[in-house]
């Protein structure tokens, strides 16, 4: 008997043939659309026998039904506020104009997709779908935003991007697709959190495309807190062309499975990629982290250093490929995965992989899983601190080396301060 | 200051200490000497509290508490600083971070408010000078990168930082070159008051010549075989631990 590689799970999209109508988009994108619903039908979602899902189980949400939320206006929402040039705010899936703030900067066009044209919304329909779920976000979207910056514009101040999930959330789906484009020589700070009530069970999937013109520069937050019965789910797909950068710091502690999928791809010289980020699980929590870097052209650079700490019940996995193909001399490619355990009854998955086909490259990677040092942490007792402070003060040196560099200092303060909360949840409080 | 009656302390299976007797009183240097092996480590974790030490027999009052109830932190809090032999490396907290935490935390044992940011920065600042500690060391994460003799100072300033009654140094002078030696020295002179109390363990005579102890015992074989005066460092010194009856195996 050979296992099924896909979950057959109809619920998870049921409402499709409903909803279709209300979708935004032209006929060309309705089409797409359609097609796309199709190919998630016929497809499924994917079981652990696929190995890039071998450590994300979504058999608990294929058993369940998730419908497209009905639209609000957000104006009870409270919108996380980092200091920003502009500001958008969705609520379940929808922008909440009342909550956002569509600055006026100039190179830099900013539209959710609520008021986006049809020329700009066909756009969507072309975007590629390599898989099933990310079909079935194309399918049933119901919002998201395009960001484009000029050539040469440096946009001042970061872009901030808020995604809520507010009551009457629970079994709801929240489906968001963004397409950011970044002109020649353009930079961007931009900084997307995700946060939700507690006690709802609903479904956050947001895919962005992203693409780099030669030389651009994009630096990415991303924070993710969302409800304690919430399933996560992000991915970026990142074009780089010569010259190009892309820098992605995240923070995940929120939701009950959580998986974040970055997908660069080196399509220039002398591009450069940095993915630094910490996850955070305890309780039942899931957080996963799934990277593919696709080096497809030679002199390019990329860094990723990932830091997990695991407490009682949490569950982590990091999968990350490095794919170095044979056009891509010189590159030079690291990784570093390394998990803390606060508790034995945690686990942490990792794996790291490379497929190298190019002859003159520089690759590393290494994976760890570990627990406090114990005589550390007595140093630190012997100086007064309590056995509190002094995990928490060795954990947040574990994670330091993720936040450390960034010259964003609200974003680096508010990144610890929610770690800091988090120990304290855990009993390892200051 | 500090009473040490009858202690054993098992590490595993093995029983390392064997019965110490130890007074200490305010204002008094006292050093242990003893070979590799006869547990003179071990009284220092014990004394400061470290898992896995394990107290099968004895008492210990640190100015009248009973020392043995309280966790690491509390006997840190109650005044006592342990100097390790080998500081630890900790990766991602700067030195300054590190003890501004140290300090409050005692303040905060002690019932006492946070020490104002600028008065610390002022505090650490100067201790650092004075003990000849690169002020860009506050800066980097503790110990990590030091040298061997950059690190006792480090501890040194610690010690002026967080100013304990009682300090129990674990083989502070080992690994240090003569100037370093010089300085953690100094360091431990002027923590010297009619108030307060040190403990040096040392493997060597040399420490002795610049902090001259009031006592010195023999430490062998988890007993303290022999007490005397600072003249028994130069005894040690001249004959070795076979002067008096003592094989050093590890020697």
């Amino acid at each position: 008997m050979t296992l099924k590689r896909y979950i057959d799970s109809p619920a998870v999209a049921g409402d499709f043939e409903d909803v279709r109508d209300k979708l935004p988009g032209p006929v060309v994108l309705a089409d797409a659309r359609q097609s796309a619903y199709d190919s998630f039908r016929a497809a499924g979602l994917p079981g652990p026998k696929v190995e890039e899902w071998k450590y994300s189980n979504l058999t608990k949400l294929a058993a369940g039904t998730f419908s497209v939320a009905e639209r609000t206006d957000g104006a009870g929402a409270e919108a996380a506020r980092f200091s920003s040039a502009a500001r958008l705010v969705f609520v379940n899936g929808f922008f909440s104009a009342v909550r956002s703030n569509l600055a006026d900067i100039t190179g830099l066009t900013l539209t959710p997709l609520s008021k986006a044209t049809q020329d700009q919304l066909a756009q969507f329909a072309s975007l590629d779908d390599e898989d099933s779920l990310s079909a079935l976000n194309k399918a049933m979207f119901t919002d998201g935003f395009l960001l484009d910056v000029a050539d040469g514009v440096e946009i001042p101040g970061a872009i901030e991007i808020v995604y809520l999930a507010e009551e009457h959330a629970d079994r709801k789906a929240l489906r968001t697709r963004n397409l950011i484009t970044l002109g020649e020589g353009a930079s961007l700070e931009l900084i997307e959190s995700f946060r939700g009530s507690d006690g709802q069970a609903y479904w956050t999937q947001n895919i962005s495309h992203i693409r780099l013109a030669q030389k651009a520069a994009l630096h990415s937050y991303t924070l993710q807190q969302e409800g304690d019965k919430a399933v996560h789910m992000n991915r970026k797909t990142v074009h780089l062309a010569d010259a190009a950068s892309f820098e992605n710091h995240s923070l995940q502690l929120g939701s009950e499975m959580s998986r974040t999928e970055i997908f660069p791809v080196l399509n220039g010289e002398e591009a450069g990629v940095t993915l630094k980020g910490a996850y955070l699980a305890r309780n039942g929590q899931s957080q996963d982290i799934f990277t593919r870097m696709d080096h497809a052209k030679g002199h390019c650079q990329s860094e990723q250093v990932f830091r997990g700490v695991l407490d009682k019940g949490g569950k982590t996995a990091f999968q990350g490929k490095v794919i170095v193909e044979q056009d891509a001399q010189k590159t030079n490619a690291d990784q570093s995965c390394k998990n803390l355990l606060l508790d034995r009854q945690a686990q942490a998955n990792a794996k790291p992989e490379l497929l190298i086909f190019a002859d003159d490259v520089k690759c590393s990677h290494g994976a760890t899983v570990g627990e406090l040092d114990e005589m550390a942490l007595f140093y630190l007792e012997s100086r007064g601190l309590s056995p509190a402070e002094a995990r928490a003060m060795l954990v947040q040196a574990f994670l330091a080396e993720v936040f450390e560099e960034l010259d964003n200092e609200e974003l680096r303060e508010a990144f610890q301060s929610r770690i800091r909360d988090w120990l304290a949840a855990s009993g390892v409080n200051s | 200051m500090l009473e040490i009656k009858n202690l054993h302390v098992k590490v595993g299976d093995k029983e390392i200490l064997k019965g110490v007797d130890l007074n200490i009183g305010d204002g008094e240097v006292h050093a242990i000497m003893g070979p590799n092996g006869a547990g003179k480590s071990t009284l220092s974790y014990a004394l400061a509290g470290r898992d896995g030490y394990e107290i099968t027999d004895g008492e210990v009052l640190f100015r009248g508490k009973n020392l043995l109830d309280l966790d690491a932190h509390e006997r840190a809090g109650e005044g006592m600083f342990l100097g390790f032999q080998y500081p630890v490396e900790i990766p991602g907290v700067s030195n300054m971070n590190f003890l501004k935490t140290a300090v409050n935390s005692l303040r905060k044992y002690r019932g006492e408010e946070d020490m104002p940011a600028v008065e610390l920065l002022k505090l650490v600042r100067e201790k650092a000078k004075e003990l000849d500690l690169d002020p860009e060391m506050l800066k980097r994460p503790v110990n990590v990168g030091f040298s061997g003799g950059e690190k006792k100072r480090n501890e040194m300033v610690q010690m002026a930082v967080l100013d304990p009654v009682f300090a129990l140094l674990d083989e502070t002078d080992s690994g240090l070159d003569i100037d370093a030696l010089r300085v953690v020295s100094e360091g431990i002179n002027r923590l010297r008051s009619p108030e307060k109390s040190i403990l040096l363990i040392t493997h060597y005579q040399r420490l002795l010549d610049y902090v001259v102890p009031d006592f010195v015992h023999v430490l062998a074989d988890g007993r303290i075989v022999k007490s005397g005066g600072k003249e028994l460092a130069l005894v040690l010194e001249k004959e070795g631990y076979a002067g008096i009856g003592i094989e050093d195996t590890a020697a």
